[in-house]
């Protein structure tokens, strides 16, 4: 019989009950469950107790003791059988929960790997036709070619997005904290982009204002969420416009801002801007479902930290993280 | 002057051949593999200027074929693209570890993919 795998960390505990959290009706039964057992289970030993008490200090024979010896014994292990019992059940729909998201999201990846090569064919295949590989190529042809190009991208596009989805579920699953210089992080990703920004002839200005920005989160996780916030900066920058970024710090929390000089965002859309597939650009050409400032987010408060927005429609638009450094706390656990 | 030569090892013969024409285009030399076992056959009888590993082959995988390459001293100093469909971040993050020059994801931009063969080539 397969072990059901409890949990093995604080982490786990809180996803398993925020897992049962997600559900409204799951809490509503557990509480009446918790309601319906507990007074019954007190009510059981105080007449228990009550008998054995009184029977033990009036003296009473040994058979009326044994019996109710016994009562209470087989009272406690059918509580305790009874508890034991709702606990593996809990867990277990935890870990049922998390092995499907993980067989999915592995499903996920490799139908799209398996997408993904036949598309590798057909742009190939496209490129050399218009290249002229096969022969010249008139107006009419290249036209249709370039057609199915844009098809091939714009797949591309949705497949990579997909992929994003499930790595969203993954986020709060695989949660591994330690002690991270923001600093490098920031600076790794802006040369990630260094590319695609000179491109678009995008200038990127980087101020730090901070001598130390170490805190304690998972590296991979908050890389992803500041590298989410760049890539939109640099969708939403128009060619030749301006990306600043700002680090600063103090005792207990690092700031990040990420301001562009792009379109901007309406006054009534802001606090729909961290939802999954929102997106609030006048400019049809920006591909994408939208997802990567929903992931960011996810991320921000998987650290306890904040990421707001705020706006001003046709010059800028500010994205803030803060962060908790966590210091004194680790600290005090013995981790620093 | 000798035509430069490149390894191309994936087990899908639709991308093989459009590649191979692209590449043929281009002035290059093009060997062909099939599995890992092949590719890493190849690698070490032609000693290419450069090698196109897919990453996910029959026998044995891309990145066993890069690792058992770049960990060779006499063929450490092939340059290898790794090129795959997977898109997770520890794919590229074992690619690099096991010694991949460049990790490209499919479908890729022809025009990018050349220029980084070049790069890489002059660079050997």
């Amino acid at each position: 019989m397969e072990k059901i795998k409890g949990p093995e960390s604080r982490n786990d505990y809180k996803i398993v009950i925020s897992e049962l959290g997600t559900n409204p009706l799951h809490k509503i039964r557990i509480a009446f469950a918790l309601m319906g057992i507990i007074p019954l289970l007190i009510l059981f030993y105080i007449i228990i107790g009550k008998n054995f008490l009184y029977h033990l200090f009036l003296g009473s024979n040994g058979f009326i003791i044994g019996v109710s010896i016994f009562i209470s014994v087989m009272g406690f292990l059918l509580a305790y059988a009874l508890v034991i019992n709702m606990v593996v059940k809990l867990l277990s729909y935890s870990s049922e929960r998390k092995r499907t998201d993980e067989e999915k999201t592995e499903l996920l990846l490799a139908v799209t790997h398996d997408i993904k090569t036949p598309l590798a064919v057909i742009k190939t295949g496209i490129h050399n036709l218009l290249d002229g590989m096969a022969g010249v190529i008139n107006q009419t042809q290249a036209e249709i070619a370039q057609v199915c190009l844009s098809a091939v991208d714009k797949t591309t596009n949705f497949i990579n997005e997909l992929l994003n989805i499930s790595k969203a579920v993954f986020i709060r699953m695989n949660y591994r904290r330690q002690l991270i210089d923001f600093e490098k992080i920031v600076k790794d990703e802006v040369n990630e982009i260094s590319g695609l920004t000179k491109k678009n002839n995008q200038r990127v200005g980087c101020k730090i204002l901070a001598a130390e920005t170490d805190l304690w989160g998972d590296k991979d996780k908050l890389s992803r969420a500041v590298m989410n916030l760049l890539s939109n900066a640099v969708k939403y920058t128009p060619d030749g416009g301006r990306i600043d970024l700002i680090l600063s710090s103090d005792e207990d929390t690092v700031k990040f801002a990420v301001i562009n000089t792009g379109p901007g965002i309406p006054p009534d859309k802001l606090e729909r801007i961290f939802n999954k597939h929102e997106r609030f650009a006048p400019d049809s050409k920006i591909e994408g479902a939208g997802l990567g400032l929903s992931i960011a987010k996810d991320i921000v408060n998987l650290h306890n930290g904040h990421l707001t927005v705020k706006s001003q429609p046709g010059k800028e638009t500010e994205f803030d993280i803060i962060l908790p450094r966590d210091l004194r706390t680790a600290k005090r656990a013995g981790r620093r | 002057m000798d035509k430069k030569r490149i390894l191309f090892v994936d087990d899908e013969r639709d991308l093989l051949e459009m590649v191979t024409l692209r590449l043929k285009a281009q002035g290059y030399e093009v060997i062909t593999a099939c599995d890992g076992q092949e590719g890493l056959d190849k690698a070490r009888r032609e000693k290419p200027d450069l090698i196109i590993l897919d990453l996910m082959l029959p026998k044995i995988d891309g990145y066993k074929v890069c690792r058992l390459l770049k960990f060779d001293e006499k063929y450490k100093n092939i340059p290898i693209i790794m090129f795959t469909a997977r898109a997770q971040d520890k794919d590229e993050k074992l690619g690099f570890e096991v010694g991949a020059d460049v990790y490209l994801n499919k479908p890729f931009d022809p025009d990018f993919f050349l220029a980084k063969i070049q790069e890489l080539i002059n660079q050997g």
